[in-house]
């Protein structure tokens, strides 16, 4: 009776012993299994968007037109300056006389990782204009180039650069674009 | 083979019988002395030329009983421990016992009573026999009495019948001689025999023999023996004569061809060991188990069981990790494709870069040209902007004008001002337009108007 008591407590021991270590092997099998499921649905729909922003870019590539870079210098104060410089003539050869300041170039946050592109800050004051329709030339001729406008201002004081016609914008690069 | 021991009489009678089906083939065959029992056992292991799978033993006379009880009909349970009751009112607790049912009977008035035979074996004897075996090979796997293993012959030899059978071994120095009726064991007796010199025509064997009959009689009134089977030594045909002319029983000879073809009636063949050979454990209700034996198995049994279950828990949880292992595998190979895949892409949109700028320049700047020429449109004719500004503010094209409305007086500026914010809220570029500001300056009011671009 002894030795069936004990054999009886010994493999209850046993399968409780088996049940605790199975059980907890087992939830934590579940629990990465239920992690990777999440990590997977996470990669897919990350991959879901890569491709169709792949496909509406490699159809822009095909239809699309293709803007325009400023020459860069691999020297950051460089580049700085021949990006002012190429803006002022740039204005200047559109009859207008302007100030451009620009800041360093820094990374964009307006873009997805994948793509790692800076931008140039900078402030532009045009001193006087013609007409409006000489704005918007100016405003036509800044779409052939990776340029956003953040700020415009006609008389306003927003964008702290002297000049009537005020912008704040920012100026793309793309790397290895030049 | 199957070592068959028949341990009732004074000589220790051995056969090692072969089974085959339903044929029988005695192998060994010896009578010992109960001295030399245990030595001769040990050289029989040794030298047998078969395997001796399986050993049955049949215990001796004294230490066992048959007797029948007619008990009220109960319940399985109860009729079970009303039977405990009797037998150890009859015989005391040193007995292990079974029983064989043997049908209702009717009882007194309209009840119904039930017969049961008992066959019991000293407990301490059949200890005593398991013992012997503890270093032997084989062990016993069965233990019952010499009339039950004979009970066994006699059906195998179509001689086991309704009528009263007495079933005599003729032996030296005890002959047995063992009384059935049906499934019943009646009677069992060793009756003396004195050596051939002095009872030379077996007279006295005869009269032993025939006072057991009577006495038969005596205990079943209205009774009497039918038959008569010897088996053994043929030189007393004149006594058994005698016994049939007293008696008028038939006379049966136990002709062992009827138990299995191939088997001579010679007088080595002991009926108590081939009865034993014959006994089918599996449907058999009267062998007994010695109490250290049975505990032995009942260790063995819960081991077993309680290893089954170990195991069949732990085959469970291998199976369910595995099946998650797997799944996890699986899945991690997918993500790692799909990880690849999105490399690939990353890889190639890196070198979209241009096309990515343009699309998101062609997205968030407003129509500059259209929104200047319909700020000149809203401005009615006696207005004058001063400063004019448009900024992003979270992914929203916020603006302000500031100016003059300059009318014939104060209410027709107010008025004009009132025409400006209309025509902001009638133009299709601009939502949410507000005056934020209004001040008169003489006749002319000062303004300021918030909007933004409907994008």
């Amino acid at each position: 009776m002894k030795k069936e008591k004990l054999i009886v407590i010994g493999s209850a021991f046993a399968v409780l012993l088996l049940l605790f270590v199975g059980v907890k092997k087992i939830k934590a099998l579940q629990t990465q299994v239920a992690e990777q499921r999440e990590n997977l649905q996470k990669s897919s729909q990350r991959l879901n968007f890569l491709r169709e922003l792949e496909q509406s870019l490699e159809l822009r590539r095909e239809t699309g037109k293709v803007l325009c870079q400023i020459p860069r210098a691999e020297d950051p104060v460089a580049s700085k300056v021949l990006v002012a410089k190429f803006l002022q003539s740039f204005l200047s050869r559109m009859g207008l006389e302007a100030e451009v300041k620009v800041e360093d170039e820094r990374e964009s946050r307006d873009f997805p990782d994948v793509i790692s592109i800076t931008e140039v800050p900078m402030r532009i004051g045009i001193k006087n204009y013609s007409s409006y329709d000489q704005v918007m030339k100016v405003l036509k001729e800044f779409c052939n180039f990776p340029f956003v406008i953040e700020v415009l201002t006609i008389g306003g004081t927003d964008v702290a650069v002297p000049g009537v016609l005020r912008m704040q914008l920012k100026y793309y690069v793309v790397p290895g674009g030049a | 083979m199957i070592l068959c021991i028949d341990l009732t009489s004074k000589k220790i009678k051995i056969a090692g019988v072969k089974k085959e089906r339903e044929s029988l083939e005695i192998v060994e065959s010896l009578e010992l002395n109960s001295s030399e029992f245990s030595k001769r056992l040990a050289e029989l292991f040794e030298r047998s030329s078969c395997r001796i799978d399986e050993v049955r033993i049949s215990a001796s006379a004294e230490n066992t009983f048959h007797k029948i009880f007619t008990l009220p009909n109960l319940k399985k349970k109860m009729l079970d421990q009303a039977l405990e009751v009797e037998v150890t009112k009859a015989f005391g607790k040193d007995y292990q016992f079974r029983c064989r049912d043997l049908g209702e009977v009717p009882g007194p008035g309209n009840k119904v009573n039930r017969k049961l035979m008992t066959v019991g074996i000293k407990a301490d004897t059949l200890e005593r026999l398991s013992k012997l075996f503890e270093s032997l090979p084989a062990k016993p796997s069965l233990f019952t009495t010499y009339p039950v293993a004979l009970q066994a012959l006699l059906r195998r030899a179509r001689l086991s019948s309704e009528e009263a059978t007495a079933f005599v071994e003729l032996d030296h120095p005890t002959s047995r001689i063992v009384i059935f009726k049906g499934n019943e064991i009646r009677l069992a007796r060793e009756v003396n025999v004195l050596e051939e010199e002095k009872d030379p025509d077996r007279s006295a064997l005869a009269k032993d023999i025939y006072r057991t009959l009577l006495f038969y009689t005596e205990t079943y009134p209205n009774e009497v023996v039918d038959r008569l089977v010897f088996s053994g030594n043929s030189s007393i045909s004149r006594a058994i004569e005698t016994l049939r002319q007293k008696t008028k029983a038939k006379i049966l000879p136990l002709s062992l061809e009827t138990v299995s073809r191939g088997l001579k009636d010679e007088s080595h063949v002991h009926p108590g060991c081939l009865g034993l050979a014959l006994l089918r454990p599996d449907h058999f209700s009267l062998g007994f188990i010695p109490v250290s034996v049975q505990k032995r198995m009942k260790i063995r049994k819960t081991l077993a069981l309680s290893s089954t279950i170990t195991l069949g828990i732990l085959l469970i949880i291998l199976l369910a990790v595995s099946r998650l292992s797997l799944n996890l595998k699986n899945l991690n190979a997918y993500h790692g494709g799909i990880k690849g895949e999105i490399k690939m892409k990353e890889d190639r949109l890196r070198e979209l870069g241009l096309e990515f700028v343009s699309h998101s320049v062609e997205t968030s700047q407003p129509p500059w040209s259209e929104i200047l020429l319909e700020m000149a449109a809203v401005v009615p004719p006696g207005v004058v902007f001063k400063s004019f500004t448009l900024k992003k503010v979270k992914r929203v094209w916020r603006g302000e004008v500031t100016g003059l409305a300059e009318g014939s007086d104060e209410i027709s500026s107010l008025l004009l001002v009132e025409r400006l914010q209309n025509n902001f809220n009638q133009s299709p570029l601009f939502n949410g337009v507000g005056l934020l500001e209004r001040e008169l300056q003489g006749k002319k009011v000062e303004f300021k108007i918030g909007y933004q671009l409907d994008m």
